[in-house]
């Protein structure tokens, strides 16, 4: 009997240990196409020309996904590779998909990005309001970028603190998470 | 008080809290609190699942804004928290009020019971049953402002400890207190 025990308590750290194995191979997946990227993206601009590189990084970070099926990390490297390969409707999928995993200020601040790309400035500022209400993150944006967002997120702010605000600055409509 | 340090890390909490400056005396821990006691609100019997509370934070700290009428971010980060840090809210944000009442009085229970059979553990456990003990009253503590539970090289002690005092319960004579 006891050994039935032991071989039944046995197999079930095996099955829970098991799955480990791919979410570790998918880490080491991930860390490897970040590092690529972060090397593109320190060439500036000129890191939109890379499309073979930024090929490679989009697509070991959607199996690294596959390995990590509740992580919004490789999703958002997928799609910043996307954004920086100057392709918004993929890099929007991606973050979308990585929104629906939770909501981050730094997916937020590449839908805005992404949408901005896209050429649909209004949705972008709305995105980017909200990136900067979940992240005080502002002061590590452009200084054209941050100055209209002061005056809105001080205002948003004082309704608050008169408990006047209703809900907080929204994302763009059909890319809600709660 | 003999450290210095130490006295004027003190003396800092101190005066923060004679400032009423809460966030930053608390080390910014009401932002995560605030959203599981948002998400207790929200789905008091059966909670948002277990292993949710990083992908609900966001949206449930903006909700927690709103009701109190007061910013809950962290400046020093990108204000994002995976853990509540505090188990004991934790357990009901996930899994709801009764079965987060039940672990936490779960895990309150077995230190005291111990201490309470310190008389009547066989003598060569006792010693062992102090250590089981201190290490479960400082998890217990460890549980007020932090995560211990969700760190794995935390959590594997503390969960061999709690076995480890389930046994020695087991093993103390029945009878009066000692």
């Amino acid at each position: 009997m006891k050994s039935i025990g032991a071989a039944l308590i046995s197999l079930a750290l095996i099955a829970a240990l098991v799955p480990e194995f791919s979410s570790y191979r998918a880490e080491r997946r991930l860390y490897a196409a970040s590092a690529l990227f972060r090397s593109l993206i320190a060439e500036g601009n000129a890191a939109a020309g890379q499309t073979a590189m930024l090929d490679r990084v989009a697509a070991s970070a959607k199996q690294a996904a596959e390995g990590l099926p509740n992580d919004s990390r490789p999703l958002i490297l997928a799609g910043s590779a996307r954004l920086v390969e100057r392709r918004p409707a993929e890099a929007l999928t991606f973050y979308r998909r990585a929104l629906g995993i939770g909501e981050r200020a730094e997916i937020d601040l590449n839908l805005g990005r992404a949408y901005a790309l896209a050429g649909n400035q209004q949705t972008a500022s709305a995105a980017v309001l909200r990136a900067v209400w979940v992240s005080p993150l502002i002061s590590a944006l452009p200084e054209q970028v941050q100055t209209p967002l002061k005056a809105a997120l001080a205002e948003n702010a004082r309704r608050l603190g008169s408990h006047r605000l209703a809900a907080p600055p929204p994302l763009p409509a059909g890319d809600q998470s709660d | 008080m003999a450290m210095p340090a130490v006295r004027g890390r003190v003396q800092n909490l101190a005066r923060k809290a004679e400032a009423g400056e809460w966030d930053q005396l608390l080390s910014y821990r009401l932002v995560p609190w605030t959203a599981a006691v948002e998400m207790v609100r929200e789905r008091p019997l059966l909670g948002n699942g277990p292993g949710t509370f990083a992908a609900e934070f966001v949206p449930h700290r903006l909700r927690a804004e709103i009701f109190w009428g007061h910013r809950l971010v962290n400046p020093q980060l990108n204000s994002f928290y995976a853990q509540a840090h505090c188990e004991y809210l934790q357990a009901p944000a996930e899994a709801g009020i009764p079965a987060g009442l039940a672990a936490d009085a779960a895990f309150a229970m077995l230190p005291i019971g111990l201490v309470r059979s310190l008389g009547r553990v066989p003598e060569p456990m006792r010693g062992e049953t102090q250590v089981v003990v201190a290490i479960l009253l400082a998890g217990s503590i460890a549980a007020l402002g932090w995560s211990p539970l969700q760190e794995p090289a935390l959590a594997v002690p503390l969960l061999l400890a709690v076995g480890r005092g389930w046994r020695v319960l087991g093993q103390a004579e029945p009878g009066e207190p000692g």
